[in-house]
């Protein structure tokens, strides 16, 4: 599966600091069509709204987090193949394990760097 | 409760007087028998022992207090200890805190070398100027993300604070003692609840150095 750098990317963070970093990581990546959530209720009711190429969501969030966000886009028959990244700074090896039972395409901790988020990108897209 | 007197009532006593010896105009002091002494005797020891009884059930009642508020006060002080923590909550926000400190240093010094290369970067080679100038200019962006991680620390050390601010203000309510700040609101059961949905949600926060799993490892998981 190929890359679609035009393609719509969610980005779901409560901090806006973070979300600015992840928006201006993925320009640099060559993505131009960058959309935000402050939360995972944001994110499904945008979700619902949008065909999304790529979600990149933190996991710690009020009231729903990333992790509950997951389980209901897995649950849900019309977004369950939108690929999935979570980008947290929680990372213990539970966490990974739950976040990959739900379906989760990759995990990136929190700091990383634009050659980590690009990697995980990559890795989902088959690249 | 209120404090029982320890005095045996006058007119209990005169009562008691009374019916054990009841008033003979014709009998003079001279006329008391000795088993009237005795008598009198036992009557009396009856009665200390009716007011020893009560003096001890009242200052057994002020011990039982006593000791009850000491319960009370040392079951409030193991409540400071947040549930599901195995360590000192406060020795808990101390490391965040330190945590903090590091993070901010580390991404303030990132910020400054990558801002230093950039002063100094030859712009003779517009080339190779501009490639210098964005790889810098993405390390910094990657620095500041230092913001949501300390972000959630400090949360924590808040949280954690105002847990143990309720706690001291209750103990000092139970107490009596008048504290020179008024206690915020804080809402006991929304706060036990939150807890619980962390441990549902496997909600940790950043982990400290040497705890959690690396990219690497997580990246193996994969």
């Amino acid at each position: 599966m190929a890359i679609d750098l035009q393609m719509p990317v969610l980005v779901v963070d409560d901090y806006k600091t973070m979300i600015r970093i992840i928006r201006n990581l993925l320009k640099q990546l060559g993505f131009s069509d960058i959309d935000d959530a402050a939360d995972g209720t944001e994110a499904l009711a945008k979700m619902q709204q949008r065909k999304y190429g790529l979600v990149i969501s933190d996991w710690n969030m009020e009231p729903m987090t990333g992790y509950e966000l997951l389980k209901e886009v897995r649950s849900d028959e019309n977004l369950m193949r939108t690929p999935f990244i979570m980008v947290t700074a929680e990372s213990k090896t539970e966490n990974v394990i739950a976040a990959k039972k739900a379906g989760v395409n990759n995990y990136i901790v929190k700091p990383f760097n634009a050659a980590t988020l690009s990697a995980k990108i990559n890795a989902v897209f088959g690249e | 409760m209120a404090k029982q007197s320890n005095a045996v009532p006058e007119a209990e006593c005169a009562s008691i007087a009374k019916r054990e010896f009841p008033t003979d105009s014709n009998q003079s002091a001279q006329d008391i028998s000795l088993a009237e002494v005795l008598h009198l005797a036992q009557s009396s020891v009856e009665t200390l022992k009716e007011f020893l009884n009560r003096l001890d059930t009242t200052v057994g009642d002020d011990f039982h207090q006593i000791m009850e508020k000491i319960s009370q006060t040392r079951d409030d002080m193991q409540l400071l200890n947040m549930p599901n923590n195995e360590v000192c909550p406060l020795t808990d926000a101390e490391n965040e805190l330190k945590m903090v400190v590091k993070a901010t240093e580390d991404a303030t010094n990132r910020i400054m070398s990558a801002a230093e290369t950039i002063m100094t970067a030859d712009p003779k080679d517009p080339a190779h100027y501009h490639l210098t100038v964005e790889s810098k200019v993405m390390e910094i962006f990657e620095a500041c993300s230092f913001q949501d991680i300390t972000g959630q620390r400090i949360n924590r050390v808040v949280e954690t604070l105002d847990f143990v601010d309720y706690r001291i203000h209750k103990i000092a309510a139970f107490l009596g003692i008048e504290t020179a700040s008024e206690r915020r609101e804080f809402n006991e059961q929304a706060f036990m609840e939150r807890l619980q949905r962390k441990d549902d949600l496997i909600l940790h926060g950043p982990q400290e150095d040497g705890e959690g799993v690396d990219q690497n490892e997580i990246d193996n998981m994969f």
